[in-house]
């Protein structure tokens, strides 16, 4: 297949992007273990300031790359494979079919995760506890999947795409 | 209320799958007035399960949601087991269709 410069330019720039907020988020990680996270419970709210920017900083970074994946990389690589994406439901079906996501249920549930994360709703402090540590537990699968359109990319469309 | 009697029976059904048979489910919000149009499904969840079970159990709810009813916009709140309810989950519970 002949692949659209046009279209791979914009596969190209979503995954840099992605691929900038994967960084971060590792680096979070890596700062992180073993200190702030995970979080003990009750230790939320004696936390200072800049412990919060910092489980901050990891917070948005996993919800940008949950966001960059679904919203803009399955869809650009789709556009550049000539399809026309359709439904959230439509296009996740197809990345299970691909092999970029191991299943339309293990996505979901990330996603769903991701609104836990980014809503104003916790009512406390264990919830946004218990949300940052499963995020933490999730993170591995979350890069995995950066990494699996990396290697579909090569594989299926001669495409190459830095590594993480 | 504002669902179909199947779209009724599969939320509250993998609501109990997920969240534990003693699970109480209610619609809330927009679906519950019958002149209102559109809207998203409001769900008010109380489980028995404490805060990090609840949240694991959310994220399979809502996936399991996902592939059952498609791209609708649903919102779901779950009160644990281990807090009170807020204000706002009260209200939900009082102004609720259980499910």
């Amino acid at each position: 297949m002949s692949l659209d410069p046009g279209r791979v330019a914009v596969l190209r720039a979503a995954y840099d992007e992605a691929l900038r907020t994967a960084r971060n988020l590792r680096s979070s990680v890596r700062r992180l273990s073993g200190t702030l996270l995970p979080v003990a419970s009750g230790s939320l709210e004696r936390l200072g300031e800049d412990d919060r920017d910092r489980l901050d900083a990891f917070r948005v970074r996993f919800i940008e790359l949950q966001d960059l994946l679904g919203a803009k990389i399955f869809r650009a690589l789709l556009i550049v494979e000539q399809e026309k994406p359709g439904s959230q439901l439509d296009v996740l079906n197809r990345m299970e079919k691909r092999g970029v996501i191991t299943s339309v249920q293990a996505w979901s549930a990330l996603r769903d995760l991701r609104n836990s994360l980014s809503h104003d709703y916790p009512a406390s402090d264990a919830e946004r506890g218990a949300a940052l540590n499963e995020a933490l537990v999730q993170t591995s699968a979350l890069l995995g999947v950066l990494d699996t359109v990396r290697g579909y990319c090569a594989a299926n469309l001669g495409l190459d795409l830095p590594e993480p | 209320m504002r669902l179909t009697s199947s779209e009724a029976q599969t939320i509250a059904g993998l609501a109990r799958e997920r969240f534990g048979s003693q699970t109480r489910v209610f619609l809330f919000g927009s679906r519950t007035d019958d002149a209102a149009r559109g809207g998203d499904i409001d769900l008010y969840i109380e489980t028995t399960l404490d805060t990090p079970a609840a949240l694991r159990a959310r994220m399979s709810f809502a996936a399991a949601l996902f592939r059952a009813l498609g791209d609708q916009k649903i919102d779901i709140v779950v009160k644990p087991a281990d807090r009170p309810p807020t204000a706002f989950e009260s209200l939900a519970r009082a102004g609720g269709i259980a499910l």
